[in-house]
């Protein structure tokens, strides 16, 4: 309808402009990170991220593959606050991570970040139930109630170790040390779960049941899983698959 | 589950390798608490000690060489309210009674029950002593037990208590203590163990007959006859019970014989004297000096003074005299009373008057009595004979007179002198002119009956005594036989001891009490020598300023401490290391990294208790062994002295304390770095090196230490050399330290260059050797450091070690080229190395002629050398004659002040060189060690009359005989301190092979008094013995210490292999030989052994620089060199063992471990 009549032209939002208004905030957001290191003195700088960019939501899951030396293990430290890209940014619910202290970092990785490393770096002088626990001790504040002793018993009653609480990891198998790590990465509910490479040390089957479990928990911990892993099967099971290729992270075609 | 859970599960799980760590603190904590036990048993057995020898005594009062009332004892407790004992105290010789053992310097006292009385123990002042069994075996006679013994049990070396032991037979005592009857004695028990005797058997007494005369007066040139007493001992007092009673501060057990003082008194001829008052503490506060010299001038007599008023029948007034002769110049001075008439007189021996042509009258006196007898306007060249003297010389007014006299001079001696008078009048022989009261008492002679009878002490020839001089002397005794003016007599007569013989008031006699009275309110009790020791005072300062054992072992043990220190946390780090994975962890879990090092802190913390407490039994077992030591082998480090163990909590407590701190702080250093560690680094398995390099602020700091170290070191050695006691040791430890610190700063940076590619030529093994030495730069500055310091102790004692005996007979060694050095207990005659005294001593005889004498004067003092334990106020003194060790270049001089002459510094010992002090020179080790002082510094003494006399320290010798004692010159000596010294020290010249001979004849034809010689040689090794005996001991612990160095090595091997096993498997999997791979890690670990040993020896070669530079300093070149040998050779060693072990097994399973 034109000026003699009241119909005016009706503003219609674009695809773009609806998905802009509706979209969520990213749990974690990659902005151009660039992380290079110096091997020997009087040497250029050898680039290992060129310039990644990606976000994650709230609650998903990412895989990330890449073959041996592209970087995986350094991006997944880069988001875990372990260490400071070279350039870029790394937002962490809506944080940026640079320029925080490292008090406050530390705090992020015990309540925000969960870590599951290849090998599960479990103390070998605690039980299975106090090495879940051994999170909590980076908080100062005491465990009233026992609430916290009560999440870990569940949660090892969850991946079925009920009955191992009170083992020495010298006596579990490798699959139920990974399992142990995982509960612990869990334990203060984090917001987001890294696992580099999980099942590297792991047989077939065994990994493939380390995943699944991962996957589960994702859904009913709600928290987002970023896996780290060179098997392209076990990406697979991940929602999303990116590659990292030449400092470049990709989807994964 | 938290954060105490975490760490006590870390200590249990990782036990095995926290065990080297416990074993580390517990060492350092075990030497530590050892120290600090062994040091407080020390001080504990001196004050143990300090408490037998005075019981409850407080204050001493002597007065010089005087005799005084034992009355005066009663008179100054009544008055000052607490208890006091009369004591007769004399040096005396000791024979056993069939002569097989003899004592020359023993003490004997005549004491009374009221002596007794002071003892501390309840059970001796109530009268039960106890005494040691019977059937006791003697002591070993060089040991005394410094611990309280009871009924001669001893406890090996643990002090026994009081109440224990047999009861053993109790002294015969009557009412109020033990009681002595005539030629009876007890002995305490080192005197008893020196000459073996016990109850029952004979002992011979030996002293010098005292007099009342002053003891360096004119008689003292003929030398005090010695009396004899052969004695029953009739008890063994124990040394709890005043047995070892002594007012010296010494941890030597003095050698005491106990008489009835009234005995003692009888047979010396001096009833109911004393010469020592021991007053007890008062409950209340003690007396101020003040309150004791008042007391004493409200109570003292006239007879205490030496002085009587004696009515004067030829005057019809009172004469005050002297039992001295002379009336003192103090006492002269104040007893011309206002308003009082009175005439001074001077009365002295003549041995001839003769006239022009010969005729002569021997041995008269001649007076100067002052008007009327002397007119006024008598001329100072005039003289007036009595008829008998101008009878027997004809003589007649006007004629010339020839007076010959004896003037004494305590420098010169005796000698004769003359003058001429000319007479003036003849008076009769009656009335004023026939005064025998002209003349006061002088033992020996006016005493005699007859002139046959005459023993003045003065070498008189009795052939000149003619049958009218006995005559003379029948009917007028000692009446003078001439008159001279005052001014005359004072000019030919008087000396030191006065200038009149006595002041005669004109007063009736009936006025004797009201001038008494007067006279005692005007006399000053110092001016006569009386004084006050606060002897419980000077006790407790001597012990508090005692050589402390405790911390010299501390500082022999801080390279220990250190290196016991540096091995635990070396092994921490290496258990830190190993859980580099978990440190990671913890870390990406969201620790931080204080709360990450705080665990690892808290575990630290555990392990240092573990050990510290370990530690408690260490030391424990480390003091036992050390006291156990210091009484066999080593026990001349603390002067012969069994110390008693006293386990204090307060030691044991600081020991535990110091040692947890230390060992806290070690290990928190040590993993300070690991805990920064990037979290991606200290996951990663395998070698965890710190490849990368150091931040260039670190590299700066290191060289900072490198260029400041050393400088501090080269200040605080030039500033702390001339410093004071323990300064000196200071200044060795801290000048080492910082030049260590500085080597090490240095080999730090070379660790760092080579790191950082600074050899980066062609690679060869030596290159690849030199790099791995440079891959774990802490671990292996740790090692080198461990190494350095053990070397460096090693080193620094070798060379110090040295023999003062070597060219024992050359004059400028510590001997001064004599070949015997002895000291007698009595004293000899002044002239006793002049040919006319040697001749009166019997040392003419043919079998001395090869011996020259000298002859030193000594004024008995506290014993200053490193054989006392004891800080001591007032050390010995010896008079010399500079000019005597001038001309033989006598000694050598360790300090000197800058204007001194090097050509004859003895001219330092001039009486004008120090102003208005003294001049004195004493060993080195004297004034730093036993003193505590430098040159410059002054010294207090009492003079004989009260006088203070400052002695001031203007040079100090090296290393010689005379270490104790100061040296002054013998002029001032005999102007200050003649009557409490005494010629008692020679030394002897000769050849050599007379050596034996010559001490043989000696000794017997001086045991009368009590001669103790010895090659002056041997006299010199007895001080050395103390000085190498901490040497050793510093040998002994440095040994340890290198031990603690050579392991940490082989640790470090075997670590530094086992971390590269995988890498070494590669080597030997592509083609290198299990004996080319030893090679090579054996090569890296080279350098750390070397560096170890070179920086330890320059440092230490450095630090003793100061003392190698002094003229006492010898350098055993073959010792250290066959030390640093043998350090070299074990370190290898052990590096190889290491390295065998590691690399066992085969190539592939290191590879799979990998």
């Amino acid at each position: 309808m034109g000026p003699m009549g009241s119909m005016q032209p009706k503003w219609v939002p674009t695809r773009e402009t609806r998905t802009a208004m509706s979209a969520p905030e990213p749990l974690l957001e990659l902005r151009d990170v660039v992380k290079a290191y110096t091997s020997t003195a009087g040497a250029d700088p050898m680039p290992v991220l060129r310039g990644v960019s990606f976000a994650v939501q709230a609650g998903e899951t990412v895989a990330i593959v890449g073959p041996s030396g592209s970087g995986k293990s350094t991006l997944l430290n880069l988001i875990g606050a372990l260490d400071t890209p070279s350039a870029g940014s790394v937002i962490l619910a809506g944080r940026d991570l640079a320029g925080l202290p490292e008090a406050e970092l530390a705090r992020i990785r015990n309540c925000d970040l969960g870590f599951v490393f290849q090998l599960h770096h479990l103390l070998p002088q605690c039980t299975v139930q106090e090495n879940v626990l051994v999170p909590t001790l980076a908080i100062s504040t005491p465990d009233a109630g026992g609430e916290r002793a009560a999440r870990a018993r569940q949660l090892l009653g969850r991946v079925g170790l009920t009955n191992r609480l009170d083992d020495l990891p010298g006596r579990l198998s490798g699959g139920e040390r990974q399992r142990v790590a995982v509960v612990r990465a869990l334990i203060n509910r984090p917001k987001l779960l890294l696992a580099d490479e999980p099942t590297g040390s792991l047989d077939q089957d065994t990994a493939a049941s380390l995943v699944d479990l991962l996957v589960t928990l994702n859904r009913d911990e709600k928290v987002a899983v970023i896996l780290v892993s060179h098997a392209p099967a076990l990406a697979a099971r991940m929602g999303r698959t990116l590659q990292l290729r030449n400092g470049k992270l990709e989807p994964l075609i | 589950m938290n954060t105490r859970t975490l760490i006590l599960r870390s200590l249990r799980y990782y036990w095995r390798t926290h065990l080297g760590v416990v074993a580390g603190t517990a060492v350092s904590t075990g030497i530590l608490v050892g120290a600090l036990l062994v040091g407080d048993s020390v001080r504990h057995t001196l004050a143990a000690q300090f408490e037998a020898r005075l019981g409850r005594t407080a204050f001493a009062l002597m007065a010089g060489d005087r005799f005084f009332r034992s009355d005066l004892a009663a008179d100054l407790a009544r008055r000052l309210q607490t208890a006091a004992a009369p004591v007769l105290a004399l040096p005396c010789i000791a024979v056993a009674g069939d002569g097989h053992a003899r004592v020359n310097t023993a003490q004997v006292l005549g004491v009374d029950a009221r002596f007794w009385a002071m003892a501390s123990d309840d059970a001796s002042r109530q009268g039960q002593v106890q005494v040691t069994s019977a059937s006791r075996e003697p002591a070993n006679p060089d040991r005394v037990n410094a611990g309280l013994r009871t009924g001669g049990r001893e406890a090996a070396g643990l002090a026994v208590p009081p109440s224990g032991g047999p009861a053993g037979d109790a002294l015969p005592h009557g009412p109020g203590g033990p009681a002595l009857g005539p030629d009876e004695a007890f002995l305490n028990e080192p005197l008893a163990a020196r000459l073996g005797a016990k109850v029952g058997d004979e002992v011979i007494l030996r002293i010098e007959k005292p007099g009342l005369l002053p003891r360096a007066g004119p008689q003292a040139a003929m030398g005090r006859p010695a009396l004899g007493f052969r004695l029953t001992v009739k008890g063994i007092v124990p040394d709890r019970q005043l047995g070892v009673f002594s007012l010296k501060p010494s941890q030597a057990m003095p050698c005491n014989l106990f008489v009835s003082r009234d005995w003692l008194a009888a047979e010396l001829a001096l009833p109911d004297r004393a010469n020592l008052v021991v007053l007890a503490q008062r409950p209340a506060a003690a007396p101020a000096p003040a309150e004791l010299d008042a007391a004493l001038a409200d109570v003292l007599q006239l007879a205490d003074a030496g002085l009587r008023l004696r009515p004067i029948p030829a005057t019809g007034g009172l004469a005050l005299e002297s039992e001295r002769f002379f009336l003192d110049p103090a006492v002269a001075e104040s007893a011309m009373l206002p308003g009082v008439p009175a005439q001074p007189t001077l009365t002295s021996l003549v041995n001839d008057i003769r006239t022009w042509d010969d005729r002569a009258t021997p041995y008269s006196f001649v007076s100067a009595p002052g008007a009327p007898l002397v007119p006024d306007d008598m001329g100072d060249d005039e003289i007036i004979l009595t008829q008998w003297l101008a009878d027997d010389l004809s003589a007649r007014p006007q004629d010339n007179l020839n007076l010959s006299y004896f003037v004494w001079d305590a420098a010169t001696g005796l000698r004769e002198a003359s003058a001429i008078l000319r007479v003036r009048a003849v008076v009769p022989l009656t009335g004023a002119a026939a005064d025998p009261d002209l003349t006061p008492a002088l033992p020996g002679l006016t005493d005699a009956d007859s002139c046959q009878d005459w023993k003045p002490g003065l070498p008189i020839d009795l052939k000149r005594i003619r049958p009218k001089d006995e005559e003379y002397w029948q009917q007028h005794h000692g009446t003078p036989k001439a008159f001279v003016t005052l001014a005359t007599a004072q000019r030919l007569w008087a000396n030191r001891y006065g200038r009149l013989t006595s002041i005669r008031y004109q007063v009736a006699p009936d006025q004797e009490e009201r001038l008494t009275r007067e006279l005692r309110a005007r006399l000053k009790p110092t001016t006569l020598g009386f004084v006050f020791r606060p002897v419980r005072e000077e006790g407790r300062k001597a012990v508090a300023g005692a050589v402390d054992i405790g911390q010299l072992l501390l500082g022999l043990s801080f390279f220990l401490v250190a290196a016991a220190l540096t091995l635990a946390a070396l092994l921490f780090v290496f258990s830190v290391e190993s859980r580099a994975a978990q440190i990671g962890t913890l870390l990406a879990l969201g620790f931080r990294q204080r709360q990450v090092r705080n665990l690892f802190l808290g575990e630290g913390l555990g392990l240092a208790a573990l050990g510290s407490l370990a530690g408690v039994v260490l030391g424990v077992a480390y003091a036992w062994l050390m006291l156990g030591v210091l009484s066999g082998a080593w026990s001349g480090a603390v002067g012969g002295v069994a110390v008693a163990a006293h386990l204090g909590g307060v030691p044991v407590a600081t020991g535990v304390l110091a040692g947890l701190v230390a060992a806290v702080a070690a290990l928190s250093l040590a993993i300070r770095h690991t805990v920064r560690k990037p979290v991606g680094e200290l996951q990663r398995l395998g070698d965890v090196a710190d490849s990368r390099t150091r931040t260039g602020a670190w590299t700066i700091a290191w060289a900072a230490v490198a260029v400041c170290a050393p400088l501090a070191a080269f200040a605080i050695a030039v500033h702390g050399h001339a410093g004071r006691g323990t300064e000196v040791a200071g200044t060795f430890f801290g000048a080492g330290a910082l030049l260590l610190l500085g080597g090490l700063a240095v080999f730090r940076l070379l660790l760092h260059w080579l790191a950082t590619g600074g050899s980066r030529n062609v690679l060869s093994l030596a290159d690849l050797a030199l790099r791995n030495g440079a891959r774990r730069q802490g671990r292996s500055l740790a090692t080198a450091g461990i190494l350095a310091c053990g070397v460096f102790l090693l080193v620094a004692v070798a060379a110090n070690r040295h023999d003062p005996t070597r060219e024992a007979q050359t004059p400028h060694c510590g001997t001064g080229g004599y070949l015997l050095y002895g000291e007698t207990a009595l004293p000899l005659r002044p002239d006793v190395d002049t040919p006319e005294g040697r001749r009166a001593s019997g040392l003419d005889a043919e079998r001395f002629k090869p011996a020259s004498l000298t002859a030193l004067r000594v004024r008995d003092g506290d014993d200053a050398s490193c054989l006392n334990l004891n800080h001591v106020a007032r050390p010995r003194l010896i008079g010399v004659r500079p000019e005597e060790f001038a001309a033989r270049a006598a000694f050598a001089f360790a300090r000197l002040p800058r204007d001194a002459d090097p050509v004859d510094p003895w001219e330092r010992l001039m009486p004008a060189a120090a102003g208005d002090a003294i001049p004195a020179v004493a060993d080195d080790t004297v004034i730093t060690w036993g003193l505590g002082l430098k040159l410059g510094d002054t010294l207090t003494y009492t003079g004989d009359h009260g006088e203070t006399v400052r002695v001031r320290l203007v040079a100090a010798l090296a290393n010689s005989i005379f270490q104790g004692s100061i040296l002054i010159p013998e002029s001032a000596m005999l102007q200050h301190f003649a009557d409490s010294s005494a010629v008692r020290l020679l030394l002897v010249d000769g050849p050599v092979e007379d050596a034996t001979p010559l001490c043989a004849a000696l000794t017997e034809a001086l045991q009368d008094a009590g001669l103790d010689i010895q090659p002056a040689a041997a006299r010199l090794a007895e001080f050395s013995r103390v000085e190498n005996t901490y040497l050793s001991m510093f040998l002994a612990l440095g040994g340890l210490g290198l031990v603690l160095g050579t392991l940490a090595l082989g640790i470090v091997v075997l670590r530094n292999v086992l971390e590269r096993r995988g890498e070494l498997a590669l080597m030997r999997a592509v083609g290198f030989r299990r004996g080319r791979l030893v090679a090579l890690v054996l090569t890296e670990h080279l350098l750390l052994l070397s560096a170890g040993l070179v920086l330890g020896s320059v440092a230490a070669w450095i630090a003793v620089l100061p003392a190698l530079a002094s003229p006492a300093g010898a350098v055993p070149l073959v010792a250290v060199g066959t030390l640093l040998g043998a350090i070299f050779a074990g370190g290898c060693l052990c590096a190889w063992l290491a390295t065998v072990a590691a690399l066992r097994g085969t190539a592939l399973a290191a590879l799979r471990e990998e």
